[in-house]
C-alpha cells in the first residue's frame, strides 16, 4: 500500500445536540501533523467520540471547521471524505465474508473486481489474516475481527484513519498486543490517525500527542511525557496516571514556570508549574512513584523535603508495592515503589516520605 | 414433583388450545355427511370433493393472488416507514409510529362495515383492489413491527461503516441494511401473507358479489351445508400454513425474529 498522509486541522469545532443546552463539544481546536497519531482521551461523555464522528462526517457540527489538507470538509458528505474508520463494535458486515468486507470500500470506489481483490488480499496479509479470507465475521475471534476492521479501513488508502475505542472489547493481553500492531502498521504506512480512547495507558503507549478532553473542552494537548510530567490541570493530572495533590498557600511566582509555595506537610518548596496559573487556585502534584519511604527509626537526615506519617493501607501488584501513608487529617498520600523485600512496610509502620521538588508540578485547580 | 406437575399443566394448556384443531382434523376424515366426530368408516372423500369444488378453487386462487400482492405491497410500504422511524428523527415521528404500530383497536366488524360504506360508492367491492386495500390496512403493522425489530437490534455502526468507506445512502441500504434486516422482512411478509389469506370478517364485507376469497367462500358454504367438507379444507389450510412457517424458519430463522 502506498503512503497517504494528510494534515488535519480542527478549528473552533462545536456541537450542541438538539434539546440540550450544554455543548457536547465546545470550541475544540486541534492540529494533527502528517503521519501523526493523536489520541483523544477523556472520560465517557467528554465529547471525544462526538469529535471523531464529526471528523468522519457521521455528525454535523454546530459550528467550526474541519480542514483536511487545506480544505474544509464540513460540507463534504460522509461517503466522499475518503476516511477509514474502525468502530468499537468492529461493525463488520455480517453477511459478507472477510475478503468482501475488506474490499467493500474499493468496490464503492468503482475499482475493478480483480484490482479490488488484489488490494484486499494485500491488506489482509498485512494484518496476517490472509488465510481467513473466505470466513464470515461471526466465525472469527474478537481480535481477528478487529484486524479485519483495520484492514477494511486501511485498504482504501484513507486520508485519515479514525479509531473509535477499537481495543475496548478485547481482553487485556490481546489489547496490549493489538496496540503495538496498530501502532506499527500506522507508522509503516504513515497514515495520519485520530484515536479515541478512555484508557490512559493506551493513549500514553500509542500516541504521538494526546488531547485530553473534559466536558467538551480540550484541557491539554501535548506529547505523552509532557501530559504525564507537566499536566496542565488537576483534571489532567488525575486522569492520566495516579496523582497525589498537596494543598498549597502563599504561591509566589519566581519565573515563567517556577514558583515558591508553602505546603503544610513539606514546608516551603521551589517547584515548577503551569505558566500563568491563578495562585489562589493551585495544587501541587506529586506522582506516587516519585515519593520515597524510609522507616522513621532508620531515617537519615535528608536535604529533601520530608514529612512523617503512618502506613494505613498496602497493596501488592507483583512488581509494584503501593502504600497509603497518612501525614495528617487531610493528607493521605499514595506511594508506589518497585517491590523490594528489604523495605517491606506493614500497616501501622511510621515512615518518613521524601521527594525531589524538581519532580513535583504545580497545576491549576480548574 | 414440581417438574411433573409443570409438564402436566403445559400438556393440559396445549390440549385446550389445540382441541378445536384436533376436532377439525378428526371430523375431516369422517365417512358420513354429518359434521361430527365419527370414525366408524374413515375416508378421504371430503378431501377429494373439496379439491374438485370449483367455488373453492376459484376462492383459493383469489386468496392466493390477493395475499401475494398484499405481502409485496405491504413490504414496499412498510420497510421505508420502519426505516424512517428507526433511523431518522423527524417531526411527528411518534405519531407515525403510533399510527402504524397500534394494534387494531377497532373491531373488525366495524372496520369491515366502514370499508363497505366507503368502497360501495366507488365500486371497489368485489374487486381485487378493494380486498387488497382492506388487507393492506390490517397487515401493515406486522411488517413494520418485524422490520423495526430487525433494524433496532442490528448494529447501526455497520451502516455507518459502509458510509464512511464510500457507500452513498442507496448503496448502504442495498448492500448493507437490506441484507441484514432481510430475516425481519421475510418474517413480516409471511405473516402478512398468512393473515391476508386467512382473513374472513373484513373480506366478507368487501368481497361482495364479485371476487370472493377462500375464507368467505368457506363461510358461505357453511351457511347452507353442514358436512365435513369444510373440515377437510381447514386441514389443508392448516397444513399449508405449517409448511410455510417451517420452510421460512429453516431458511431465515423466523423464531429468532419473533423472539427478539
Amino acid at each position: 500500500m502506498s503512503i497517504h498522509t494528510a494534515h488535519l486541522s480542527i478549528r473552533n469545532l462545536q456541537k450542541t445536540y438538539p434539546k440540550t443546552t450544554a455543548p457536547a463539544v465546545d470550541d475544540v481546536c486541534l492540529d494533527v501533523a502528517e503521519g501523526e497519531l493523536v489520541a483523544l482521551l477523556g472520560p465517557s461523555g467528554c465529547g471525544k467520540t462526538t469529535t471523531l464522528r464529526m471528523v468522519a462526517g457521521l455528525l454535523d457540527p454546530s459550528a467550526g471547521e474541519i480542514v483536511v489538507n487545506g480544505k474544509d470538509v464540513v460540507s463534504t458528505p460522509v461517503h466522499k471524505r475518503r476516511m477509514g474508520m474502525v468502530f468499537q463494535s468492529y461493525a463488520l458486515f455480517p453477511h459478507m465474508n472477510i475478503a468482501e468486507n475488506v474490499s467493500f470500500g474499493l468496490q464503492m470506489r468503482r475499482l475493478s473486481r480483480a484490482e479490488a481483490a488484489k488490494k484486499a488480499d494485500e491488506a489482509l496479509d498485512m494484518v496476517q489474516l490472509g488465510h481467513l479470507r473466505d470466513r464470515r465475521p461471526a466465525e472469527l475471534s474478537g481480535g481477528q475481527q478487529q484486524r479485519v476492521a483495520l484492514a477494511r479501513a486501511l485498504v482504501i488508502e484513507p486520508t485519515l484513519l479514525l479509531l473509535d475505542e477499537p481495543l475496548s472489547n478485547l481482553d487485556a493481553k490481546l489489547r496490549e498486543a493489538m496496540r503495538h500492531e496498530i501502532r506499527s502498521i500506522q507508522q509503516r504506512l504513515g497514515t495520519t490517525t485520530l484515536f479515541v480512547t478512555h484508557d490512559q495507558d493506551e493513549a500514553l503507549d500509542m500516541a504521538d500527542r494526546i488531547a485530553i478532553l473534559n466536558n467538551g473542552r480540550i484541557e491539554q494537548y501535548a506529547p505523552p511525557s509532557e501530559v504525564y510530567d507537566r499536566p496542565a490541570t488537576r483534571f489532567v493530572a488525575n486522569f492520566v496516571g495516579k496523582a497525589n495533590f498537596l494543598d498549597v498557600e502563599n504561591v509566589e511566582k519566581l519565573g515563567n514556570d517556577t514558583y515558591r509555595v508553602k505546603t503544610n506537610e513539606f514546608g516551603v518548596l521551589e517547584v515548577r508549574g503551569v505558566d500563568g496559573l491563578d495562585p489562589t487556585r493551585a495544587s501541587l502534584v506529586v506522582r506516587p512513584h516519585r515519593l520515597t519511604t524510609t522507616r522513621v527509626d532508620e531515617s537519615v537526615k535528608s536535604s529533601r523535603p520530608a514529612s512523617i506519617g503512618e502506613v494505613i493501607a498496602t497493596s501488592y501488584t507483583g512488581n509494584v508495592q503501593s502504600y497509603e501513608v497518612r501525614l495528617n487529617e487531610s493528607a493521605v498520600l499514595r506511594v508506589d515503589q518497585l517491590t523490594d523485600t528489604l523495605r517491606d512496610l506493614r500497616m501501622g509502620d511510621r515512615v518518613q516520605l521524601t521527594f525531589d521538588p524538581a519532580e513535583a508540578y504545580l497545576v491549576s485547580d480548574e | 414433583m414440581w417438574k411433573f406437575f409443570n409438564q402436566v399443566l403445559v400438556t393440559v394448556v396445549y390440549l385446550f388450545l389445540l382441541a378445536p384443531i384436533i376436532a377439525v382434523v378428526l371430523i375431516s376424515f369422517n365417512g358420513s355427511a354429518k359434521l361430527s366426530i365419527d370414525l366408524g368408516s374413515p375416508s378421504l372423500q371430503w378431501y377429494a370433493s373439496m379439491l374438485m369444488n370449483e367455488g373453492f378453487i376459484e376462492g383459493a386462487k383469489v386468496s392466493f393472488i390477493t395475499a401475494s400482492i398484499v405481502a409485496l405491497v405491504v413490504l414496499c410500504f412498510g420497510v421505508p416507514v420502519a426505516l424512517a422511524i428507526a433511523r431518522y428523527d423527524f417531526r411527528g415521528r411518534s405519531f407515525v409510529s403510533g399510527l402504524f404500530l397500534s394494534p387494531l383497536l377497532v373491531p373488525t366488524v366495524v372496520l369491515g362495515l366502514g370499508l363497505l360504506l366507503v368502497f360501495q360508492p366507488i365500486a371497489l367491492t368485489g374487486t381485487y383492489a378493494g380486498i387488497i386495500i382492506a388487507h393492506f390496512g390490517i397487515t401493515v403493522p406486522y411488517v413494520i413491527r418485524t422490520t423495526l425489530m430487525s433494524l433496532t437490534t442490528s448494529d447501526v455502526s455497520c451502516e455507518e461503516a459502509a458510509k464512511v468507506h464510500g457507500a452513498n445512502s442507496w448503496e448502504t441500504f442495498r448492500r448493507v441494511t437490506l441484507p441484514i434486516i432481510s430475516p425481519g422482512l421475510i418474517a413480516g411478509a409471511v405473516m402478512a401473507f398468512i393473515i391476508s389469506f386467512d382473513e374472513a370478517v373484513i373480506s366478507l364485507f368487501v368481497a361482495g358479489a364479485g371476487r370472493t376469497t377462500l375464507p368467505v367462500e368457506m363461510f358461505r358454504y357453511l351457511q347452507y351445508r353442514s358436512d365435513p367438507g369444510v373440515a377437510a379444507l381447514s386441514v389443508i389450510l392448516i397444513a399449508i400454513s405449517v409448511v410455510i412457517v417451517i420452510v421460512v424458519e429453516r431458511a431465515v430463522g423466523l423464531r429468532k425474529v419473533m423472539n427478539s
